[in-house]
């Protein structure tokens, strides 16, 4: 939690989704999306070209999103499956073209100055099948130094510094079938350091991981991608632990609309709602049912018992404020308190609501 | 063209790998061959005649016939196979996210995707 707040403090330097810097400060950030929309055409069946010949229907993937990303921070990005985080990515990654908005990385204009781009930015976006599974880790990267335009015994010297960064020296003659997933995705990553950008792309790097691989991957990001390589990472993941312990601020992302960015704190705080538990013996006590009814408390929800204390968690809309005022008035009606404590927004939970708040907004649009 | 060379070498180290079957493939060359020449030396008193403004030599004639087949298979297929296979594997997106041009790249990948194929055709046809 200490980690988080601490977190909270740099958020609070970035920018949010509402307030864009201008462009001309494009350069002062590492990646900035200014309006940025996407659509691709519906597969249609041969009965319904037949019908409507002249009918091209189009799915928006994103729709007029905007943010920016600082130099050296660690942005998540984070939605339901289909939100649109990928084909971000990909339009990041020069892949894809956006049908309207522009977006720059290190300054560079993804349409205009694409192999530009392509020189400060490295997408981790395909899964291990990427990889030419048959050649050695060291050919592998050899392959893609050259791919880069490194030339000589560059590549050799640039090769061996990337598999130790990634802790792969020692396996470095070894063919990639022979690698476990969390060596591939190791690889993944040092084909993207080969040609040292200073934004890296990571889509679900740890989905194919074991928790424990998974701990040691999330490590060696902060320390060594973040930390000493000094990247600036954005990161599109589903998992919980990778956001607290390495991002500086997320993005929540729903149908290809942006729907909040900052920390996941602020997010929680923007909300209005705040989780607290409760440990009493009264769970029951129509205190708080008066409570509930009155609309000082949000839902109620009984957790189980710890040590005999019922332990009941309610949200509280309106600060430390409130929340004294509410333990004060449960002693004085006779509830028997042993704890009251603030605990933090599960991030599932966070993110459901944001993207019920989200589609509640377009039905009434 | 260097990076059009560094895919070949890609390739052709990846078809190495499978060493039974380059072999095979290699020996599967000449096993096609030997009844090819029989037969034709065999059938080169009649197909001499409905050849001779093209060649002499009926065997020569078959050889010609059976290599411009191949080449013309592999270079029309080439590139869908490649891009196909790139698509699939992801291999593609990692590739075009490179600083390398699309042009040599495409020029690469054709020409590893072609060696791939004709030692597959050359051992599928001796099946």
């Amino acid at each position: 939690m200490s980690g988080l707040a601490a977190r909270d403090d740099a958020s609070s330097l970035s920018v949010s989704g509402d307030s864009l810097p201008p462009l001309s400060d494009a350069k002062n950030f590492a990646v900035v999306l200014d309006g940025i929309s996407k659509s691709f055409p519906v597969r249609r069946t041969w009965g319904d070209m037949a019908r409507h010949p002249m009918l091209r229907p189009r799915a928006p993937v994103l729709q007029n999103v905007s943010l920016a990303v600082s130099e050296g921070e660690f942005f998540g990005l984070l939605g339901p499956n289909g939100a649109g985080k990928t084909t971000m990515f990909k339009m990041l990654a020069t892949l894809v073209l956006p049908d309207a908005g522009t977006a720059t990385v290190g300054g560079f204009d993804v349409v205009g100055e694409s192999s530009k781009v392509r020189s400060v930015l490295a997408p981790v976006i395909a899964d291990e099948r990427s990889l030419y599974w048959r050649l050695t880790a060291f050919q592998n990267l050899e392959l893609f130094a050259k791919l880069q335009g490194m030339r000589g015994a560059a590549i050799r010297t640039r090769v061996n510094e990337v598999l130790h960064v990634v802790g792969l020296a020692d396996t470095g003659e070894k063919i990639v079938a022979a690698f476990s997933s969390g060596m591939k995705q190791r690889l993944l990553i040092a084909r993207a350091l080969v040609a040292q950008p200073r934004v890296l792309l990571l889509d679900e790097p740890t989905r194919s991981l074991d928790p424990i691989s998974a701990r040691a991957f999330r490590t060696f990001l902060r320390d060594e991608i973040s930390g000493r390589q000094g990247c600036t990472v954005l990161l599109a993941t589903h998992s919980a632990d990778e956001v607290l312990e390495l991002c500086n601020r997320v993005a929540v992302l729903d149908h290809g609309r942006l729907l909040a960015t900052g920390s996941t704190t602020s997010l929680a705080r923007d909300l209005g709602e705040e989780r607290y538990a409760l440990f009493t013996r009264d769970a029951n006590h129509p205190a708080l049912a008066a409570m509930v009814q009155r609309g000082v408390v949000g839902t109620l929800t009984v957790r189980g018992e710890e040590d005999g204390w019922t332990r009941v968690d309610m949200e509280v809309v309106g600060g430390m404020e409130r929340a004294a005022q509410i333990v004060a008035t449960l002693v004085e009606q006779g509830v028997v308190v042993a704890r009251f404590e603030k605990v933090p927004l599960p991030l599932a939970d966070l993110i459901d609501r944001i993207v019920r708040r989200g589609a509640e907004e377009r039905s009434n649009a | 063209m260097r990076e059009a060379l560094a895919l070949v070498q890609a390739s052709w180290r990846t078809q190495r790998s499978y060493r039974v079957s380059m072999v095979l493939s290699i020996l599967s060359l000449g096993v096609t061959v030997l009844p090819v020449y029989f037969v034709s030396k065999a059938l080169q008193p009649y197909a001499a005649e409905s050849i001779a403004n093209q060649a002499s030599n009926y065997f020569g004639f078959l050889v010609v016939g059976f290599i411009a087949l191949i080449f013309v298979s592999t270079t029309v297929g080439s590139i869908p196979d490649a891009v196909g296979s790139g698509i699939g594997t992801g291999t593609l997106e990692a590739l075009l996210s490179t600083r390398a041009s699309i042009p040599s790249l495409l020029a690469g990948m054709a020409t590893a995707s072609c060696g791939a194929r004709s030692r597959r055709y050359s051992f599928s046809s001796s099946q």
